[in-house]
């Protein structure tokens, strides 16, 4: 599948690294486990869309899944 | 006694008769009240009638860096500016940053408070402790960009910082704006026309003496820690700026589209941060002692070989300019580029997806010195009523007001400035506008107190519910309703500095030497919102204006609207936390012995 970072949570993207990420996960596997490969701690405030759609940590991603991850928005931000 | 962080020199200019005066009240007052929002209400409660109008000459200007502004460690580039604002009648606020607020400490200055009116457009001229007013007949009438290159000409010094209104200051837009290099503004509640209406065009500055500081050490520590942590804390600012999100404020369903009926636009990756570093922003630009440089600058030529020329001469090769595909707009750096307030207001609640354009509107708004929220939300309640048959062809001269129509809002921007045909309306901001106009108009508006709201819709978010039902400037995102952000307004520190509570209580300590405690930051913050809630009640607010517009009763797609309950609620808990009589929100009388503010209070009556 592939992972897209937004706003802060750019922090995750490998060193030197730019736009979509490839992440390989064995089926039926889910956002959460996602976004424990990654290293996105699980009460980190984030959003996530999968295909275009919001989704929740429970979500299972398919093979090729196109997933986003971007951060709550603040005041000013 | 030796003094840290401030000076104990406070300017007062009467404009009237075109002298000056210096105060200077004293460590204790400056303990008091920070800087910023406390001495803006305190000097406000002191000097302004009840009543007076906001664009007489019984308003005053203030001008308030806080104690830590100057001081070299990020987020110190700080100043705030206020007066009875003639946008909601009531406590006018605005911060801005850059490197003016820290030149004018830099010139041993903390605050300047102007009274009166100018019977002729001046200019003030500070140089460290000279104060000279100079004629500006010769550059009233003129853009900021202009202003700034005749100041500096005529004064020559390049180092000189100016603030300023533009064309929509002196035309007394009640949402203009007071711009600093240009591309900063102290943009909400209408500070600019307040300007305006003093005939003060713009105030030069140069400081040539650095901000004592109790401890050097204890703070390069903390600017280092900025520069250390700079992935971690600060990458989306520094990478983008403000509006890196917006894709997942559109996925939520909480993005303000076409007058904040709609929480969502497919179009929203087309405007957002990211579309403007790939597309059209050339660099980045910083505040004052500030390594996050968060500000974008967008540059656009209308041709091919004049952008090509712009990358090889100005930027060397290393910035690609942008082109208009269209050859419409032109777009000069030197105002910068669009913030994330800019983009939604002038964007994406216009329906538009427009980058240029939208990028050419901030600009203006830039050069001719307004709020782009206000003025975007202005707009937007225009379209509405436009769309609906309640504004027409007939009332507008001929002008469509449509949403989705970027070359019309480049227009309706200088005619608001300039106040021409329904510009003249739409200058007055979109509740005034409504009350003109009447026809049921009142229930598109997203006013409170009479201030636009920002681009942070309530239902979605409920962080800024109690922002903008009690923040005293009105529709304000800001939480400065909070102790955090309520104390950062009033020493002069960044909002977007990921500064914890214990870090700006070091920054502070180490800047002034104060042996403050963690209870004393938040009895100061408490101590400006109440003072600001004092001057509120005075000119005849009641908790009936602590309440959103009609419009966020609607449920949006993905969200609830809110229920008077909900808001009661929250308001209530809100008076509660600050001493304030529940029912009333009137501060009690144990509060303002509590606070120190009895003196103060005299004037609340």
């Amino acid at each position: 599948m592939k992972v897209t970072f937004f706003a802060d949570l750019r922090r995750f993207l490998p060193r030197g690294a730019d736009g979509p990420q490839p992440y390989t996960l064995p089926d039926r596997s889910t956002v959460d486990d996602l976004l424990a490969v990654i290293g996105v701690a699980p009460n980190t405030d984030v959003t996530i869309a999968v295909d275009g759609e919001q989704a929740a940590r429970e979500t299972p991603l398919r093979d090729g899944a196109d997933v986003m991850l971007l951060s709550p928005m603040e005041g000013g931000a | 006694m030796d003094r840290y962080g401030y000076w104990n020199k406070i300017l007062h200019v009467n404009l009237s008769d075109h002298t000056t005066w210096i105060e200077e009240p004293g460590d204790a007052f400056f303990r008091r009240y920070a800087g910023g929002r406390g001495l803006i209400a305190h000097y406000l409660l002191k000097y302004v009638p009840k009543g007076a109008d906001p664009l007489g000459p019984d308003n005053i200007l203030v001008i308030a860096p806080g104690v830590i502004t100057g001081a070299p460690v990020p987020g110190a580039g700080r100043h705030s500016v206020g007066a009875k604002s003639p946008l909601t009648g009531g406590f006018g606020e605005s911060e801005s940053g850059g490197y003016w607020g820290a030149e004018l400490k830099r010139a041993g200055w903390d605050a300047i408070v102007f009274h009166g009116v100018s019977p002729t457009p001046v200019y003030l001229w500070i140089n460290q402790g000279a104060v000279e007013f100079r004629d500006a007949s010769h550059l009233w009438g003129k853009i900021t960009g202009e202003v700034e290159d005749a100041i500096l000409a005529e004064l020559g010094d390049p180092l000189i910082r100016i603030a300023q209104i533009g064309p929509a200051g002196e035309n007394l837009v009640r949402f203009a704006c007071i711009a600093n290099e240009l591309n900063e503004v102290a943009g909400r509640t209408g500070m600019g026309a307040v300007m305006g209406s003093k005939r003060l065009k713009a105030i030069a500055v140069r400081g040539k003496t650095a901000v004592k500081i109790a401890d050097q050490r204890g703070l390069l520590a903390m600017a280092k820690w900025v520069s250390g942590t700079m992935d971690e804390k600060h990458r989306a600012f520094h990478e983008f700026g403000t509006g890196a999100a917006m894709q997942g404020k559109s996925l939520e369903g909480g993005m303000p589209v076409l007058n904040y009926r709609r929480g969502a636009a497919d179009t929203v990756a087309k405007v957002d941060a990211i579309a403007v570093r790939d597309q059209v922003r050339v660099k980045m630009g910083a505040c004052y002692a500030c390594s996050v440089r968060c500000k974008k600058v967008v540059h656009i030529e209308e041709r091919e070989e004049a952008a090509r020329a712009a990358a090889e001469t100005v930027y060397k090769g290393r910035a690609r300019v942008a082109v208009d595909p269209l050859g419409r707009y032109r777009v000069d750096p030197r105002y910068g580029g669009p913030e994330y307030e800019s983009l939604a207001a002038l964007g994406v609640n216009l329906g538009l997806d427009d980058l240029i354009a939208i990028c050419k509107s901030n600009e203006m708004c830039n050069y001719l010195a307004m709020d782009t929220v206000s003025l975007g939300c202005t707009l937007a309640w225009a379209m509405e009523c436009f769309e609906k048959g309640i504004l027409t062809l007939d009332d507008t001269g001929g002008v469509p007001l449509r949403f989705h129509d970027a070359d019309g809002v480049i227009k309706l921007v200088e005619m608001i400035a300039y106040r021409r045909g329904i510009g003249d309306l739409l200058a007055e901001g979109s509740q005034r506008a409504a009350q003109r106009l009447g026809r049921g108009s009142e229930a598109f508006l997203t006013t409170v107190k009479g201030m636009e709201m920002a681009m942070h819709d309530p239902r979605h978010m409920p962080v800024m519910r109690a922002s903008y039902l009690l923040a005293p400037t009105g529709g304000d995102h800001m939480r400065q309703t909070s102790n955090r952000n309520g104390l950062r307004n009033q020493i002069g520190l960044c909002h977007f500095l990921a500064y914890e509570d214990d870090q700006s209580l070091e920054i502070l300590k180490t800047v002034t030497g104060w042996d403050i405690t963690p209870d004393e930051m938040v009895t100061t913050a408490h101590r400006g919102l109440t003072l600001a809630r004092l001057f509120n009640l005075r000119e005849g607010m009641t908790r009936a204006d602590d309440r959103l517009p009609a419009r966020f009763s609607d449920p949006l797609p993905k969200h609830a609207g809110l229920t008077r309950d909900q808001q009661d609620k929250i308001v209530t808990d809100y008076y509660v936390e600050q001493g304030w009589d529940p029912a009333t929100g009137v501060p009690t009388a144990e509060t303002i012995r509590a606070l120190e503010l009895e003196a103060d209070a005299v004037h609340a009556g």
